[in-house]
């Protein structure tokens, strides 16, 4: 069981990945709607693994995962994004994430990476 | 920027099958979208979801339905949470979550086909747009359109390009 940080702007996104989850026993700790919301619960929760949209206000996720990995170098991060361009993911790979979901996602798709991440 | 009504639909058409089958968890969705040629008359344009693309391709996308149809999509995709929207006045958070991720997710579709042509393409957080007793249309003669009639309704996706 680990304890997971949701970080995504859609409520929509946010509870289809925390009810597969919680079915295969993992914990959330938190949802964060954007990428400031989402280091501020990282630093109070220290989950063992976030899944970070992309695209969000405030802060999007490419700069949120840079400032999670100055808190913490061997975070886990799992990017769950609609933008599944080759450089976009290239990126979040070489940064250190530990894979990348293209959104709509099925639910074996998430749950294989997140066992693989953990 | 040049693409033919044919292959945008024929786009739309497949990335709504997709999201249909994925998010919808709708089996065989293929056999239950049309492309029509265009909107029929009847057919109310009362809400309008925008996102913006930028750096590959720079234009917008925008998704044009009526409440009946926004409502049914919202219904689908969040039954636990769904609350009718009633009047176009009424914002709901649940609306926009479900109508806004459904774009985000065309979007990411629309920027990944186009970029081996234009290069990686940003999009923006989407923008809901609705207004009572009134009608949408969107005014740009770079605009193509997609009409896809599926099982919550019809929705007509504007591609402009800058």
């Amino acid at each position: 069981m680990a304890k997971v940080l949701i970080v995504d702007d859609s409520k929509l996104i946010r509870n289809i990945i925390k009810d597969e989850l919680e079915k295969n026993g993992h914990q959330i700790v938190g949802e964060a709607q954007d990428g400031r919301m989402a280091i501020s619960m990282y630093k109070e929760q220290t989950p063992d693994l976030v899944t970070m949209d992309i695209t969000m206000d405030e802060m999007d996720g490419i700069e949120a995962i840079t400032e999670i990995f100055k808190l913490n170098t061997k975070a886990k991060i799992i990017v769950v994004s609609a933008l599944g361009q080759d450089e976009i993911i290239n990126k979040a790979i070489d940064m250190g994430v530990m894979d990348f979901i293209i959104k709509p996602f099925e639910a074996d798709r998430l749950l294989s990476s997140v066992k693989k991440a953990l | 920027m040049k693409v033919t009504k044919e292959e945008y639909d024929t786009l739309i058409k497949e990335s709504f099958e997709q999201i249909l089958e994925v998010l919808f968890s709708q089996k065989n969705a293929g056999d239950t979208i049309t492309t029509l040629a265009q909107l029929p008359e009847d057919e109310k344009r009362e809400i309008a979801i925008l996102i913006q693309l930028t750096d590959g391709v720079e234009g917008k996308i925008i998704l044009t339905c009526s409440l009946e149809t926004a409502n049914r999509i919202t219904k689908a995709l969040s039954p636990d949470f769904f609350e009718e929207v009633k009047s176009l006045d009424d914002q709901r958070q649940v609306f926009k979550d479900s109508l806004g991720e459904l774009m985000n997710i065309l979007a990411g579709k629309i920027a990944y086909y186009f970029q081996r042509k234009y290069g990686t393409t940003r999009i923006t957080t989407p923008t809901i747009i609705s207004g009572n007793k009134l009608k949408i249309t969107v005014y740009d003669n770079n605009a193509i359109n997609a009409v896809i009639r599926f099982n919550y309704g019809i929705v007509d996706i504007i591609f402009t390009v800058n």
